[in-house]
């Protein structure tokens, strides 16, 4: 399903005259956390400590939210692309880990891979004190187009076993395994569910200029700071395909964009479609056993424990990407699927009780 | 909508970062083995005499890049007690400091090296680093290894039990198979070598109860950082310096602080850039400081921090912190 927003019209691509392009690749696995009940702030806070000295982020609306601090990790490789063109990247990708609710568990895993156009190959290398200068990003010597580089990493499934291309994949999920084998936690969960994979890219708009970029840079970008004020980003097309059962694609068109923004839009949109999978499968299986005696299923207790309060559509998402959250729900109708489950949840719990009354008037 | 820009934060999802003071130049007079000074086989007043000739105000304005009038620079002298420590505070810091002035130099920070390496208390529990944690324990959690050719993140990064190189290592000699022909030796190469490898293994550290043993170039990497002023533990600065008074010292190195300021209106002793004046026999300690300074990523938000103020103060600052590193290295 597709979403188009801005009115953007349909150009030439931002690749195709040579200039550099940043094309922001990123996967998110999300799971259920494995343990018993729910973590406390502090429990969970413990949990995401995974870079010693660092500040854990923790904030209590509207859900409790504790992410961890970005981890680095260099990489030198090649980078994915549809055609098989091989381009070797080098820099770092940045990942966090995140607890929602103190139930929920998400690591992250994305990267910056700016490409090189014609005539701007990256002479030699840098020190790589300088790709740590600009942590999440992979610098790419050689032309490669932005849609080859998108195509190859969504349609590629990574994380599964020895390959030479780059495996966001892979990082992320050791990094939600380091968080599950926590010893705060006691590895019990309170339900079967399974994790999902969600894989997003950002590509510049297709009408913007050659060598303009989806994104603003920081402050760190540059040696000194300009007082200039940038221009507000926005999203232009957005295209998000459910491959399979577990694994989700996002691909968006967008300028002016904060990256920290867009990695948090992804890590809220990965958490919805999470939980909308996880209560459907959850229901899809009650609805058959359902209908003895108005007895409430066994298996909607723990959906109703510990999922129900958890969906706040777009909570942490910043003004400039609401739309896309907007958007979605227009197409895809998230909020419409989930009241309908709910609805459905509460009418069982409904019967039972008068079923439960019933027996008690009897 | 109501038409209203309606902004929510919570204090405590946001990042609390403090800045600290800094100098333009942080300048190191000299580093001396705890043997030196023990021995006496070192003329101070002599030592200091050679490091002054290369740290008047034009020089350092001229390597801080500011105009010297503008110039802020502090001086220090990192005190070896970390193997071992014969002689006290109480002896040594007086020694130093007479031996400098008589050189007309002043000394504005006396640090110890078993700083580097002792627990940092309260804090650093908090912040979910093992109680007995130190600055070389938070350091070394922030280096990112530079990534040989090939190594795409599907496998953990090779942890290299205390050593960090600046490239691939020769092929160890067990990797040979049985039965088969000898392999052929195979050279070890640096990462962005320049035509020609210059490969560099450098020891982090040993396991030596009662725990772990610091190698000198990691404690002297802690050191610079300690001097850029980018370490910080939970956005708090992870060390403060402490006054102290020259004529009550204690007599254990344990009981000196991390960082002590002398009195005197010094400069802060943090600082955008260092100049390390040191013998020539600290090449290859200092050759492994920079190695270990370009695998280490700071906290962000402290290097964007740093890069934001001296873009306001005007001065110049390289982004990459091997390049705020000075040395000069006298012969013999």
């Amino acid at each position: 399903m597709g979403a188009e927003g801005g009115g953007c019209a349909e150009a030439k691509d931002a690749t195709s005259a040579g200039g550099r392009s940043d094309v922001l690749v990123g996967e998110v696995r999300t799971g259920l956390l494995a343990n018993s009940r729910a973590l406390t702030e502090p429990e969970a806070t413990a949990v995401v400590a995974l870079s010693p000295g660092s500040q854990v982020r923790v904030s209590a609306r509207p859900v409790p939210h504790a992410v961890s601090p970005g981890l680095t990790l260099g990489v030198h490789c090649p980078v994915p692309s549809a055609s098989g063109t091989r381009r070797d990247g080098l820099g770092t990708v940045l990942s966090r880990a995140s607890l929602t609710s103190g139930r929920l568990v998400q690591a992250s895993t994305h990267a910056r891979i700016v490409l090189g156009g014609r005539g701007s190959v990256i002479e030699g290398r840098r020190p790589w004190a300088h790709h740590l200068v600009h942590p999440g990003t992979i610098e790419v010597v050689g032309r490669l187009p932005a849609d080859d580089l998108a195509d190859g990493f969504l349609l590629t499934a990574t994380g599964d076993g020895p390959g030479v291309v780059l495996d966001l994949g892979a990082v992320c999920g050791r990094l939600l395994d380091q968080v599950q084998e926590s010893p705060i936690l006691d590895q019990k969960l309170p339900f079967r569910a399974r994790r999902t994979r969600f894989r997003f890219v950002l590509l510049p708009c297709r009408h913007t200029a050659a060598g303009e970029s989806f994104h603003h840079s920081s402050a760190g970008d540059s040696d000194t700071t300009s007082g200039s004020s940038r221009a507000p980003g926005h999203v232009c097309r957005v295209d998000f395909v459910v491959a399979d059962e577990t694994v989700r694609t996002l691909r968006m068109h967008g300028s002016g964009l904060s990256l920290v923004d867009v990695v948090g839009l992804c890590e809220d949109f990965a958490l919805h479609d999470w939980l909308l999978t996880t209560v459907q499968h959850v229901v899809a299986g009650s609805r058959v056993r359902a209908g003895g005696g108005g007895r409430l299923p066994s298996q909607l207790k723990p959906v109703i424990d510990h999922l129900l309060h958890v969906w706040m559509p777009a909570a942490r998402v910043g003004e400039e990407l609401l739309p896309v959250w907007v958007g979605l729900e227009q197409r895809a109708g998230f909020s419409r699927q989930w009241e309908s489950l709910v609805g459905w949840i509460r009418d069982q719990l409904s019967l039972s009780l008068l079923a439960v009354l019933g027996d008690g008037a009897r | 909508m109501t038409g209203v820009d309606v902004v929510f934060a919570e204090t405590s999802a946001t990042d609390r970062t403090v800045e600290i003071p800094l100098s333009h130049l942080s300048v190191e007079l000299g580093h001396l083995y705890m043997e030196e000074l023990v021995d006496g086989s070192v003329d101070l007043a002599t030592y200091f005499g050679r490091i002054a000739s290369w740290t008047g105000p034009d020089q350092l304005a001229d390597l801080a890049r500011v105009p010297r009038a503008r110039l802020r620079a502090s001086t220090c002298v990192l005190v070896d007690d970390y193997a071992a420590a014969p002689l006290g505070p109480d002896v040594v810091v007086p020694r130093l400091i007479a031996a400098a002035r008589s050189a007309g130099l002043t000394i504005d920070y006396i640090a110890r090296e078993s700083g580097c390496a002792a627990p940092l208390g309260g804090v650093g529990a908090l912040a979910g680093l093992p109680p007995a944690a130190s600055l070389a324990d938070l350091v070394e959690s922030l280096i990112v290894a530079d990534p040989a050719a090939g190594f795409n993140g599907s496998r953990p990064p090779p942890h290299e039990n205390g050593w960090l190189c600046n490239g691939v290592r020769s092929p160890a000699d067990g990797a040979r198979q049985a039965m088969r022909a000898p392999v052929a030796w195979q050279p070890p190469v640096e990462n962005r070598a320049h035509r020609h490898s210059i490969f560099l293994d450098v020891e982090i550290w040993r396991e030596q109860a009662p725990g772990r043993l610091w190698s000198c170039p990691f404690l002297a990497t802690v050191w610079q950082l300690l001097r850029l002023g980018q370490l910080r533990v939970l956005g708090q600065p992870a060390v403060t310096q402490v006054d102290i008074d020259p004529d009550d010292l204690p007599t254990t190195w344990t009981q000196f602080p991390t960082i002590a300021r002398l009195p005197g209106r010094a400069a802060p002793f943090a600082a955008y850039r260092t100049l390390s004046v040191l013998d020539g026999r600290f090449v290859p300690v200092e050759h492994a400081v920079r190695m270990t300074l370009g695998q280490v990523a700071v906290d962000p938000t402290v290097a964007e921090q740093t890069l934001r103020r001296a873009g306001r103060e005007k001065v110049p600052l390289p982004a990459e912190l091997p390049d705020r590193v000075g040395h000069v290295f006298l012969g013999g």
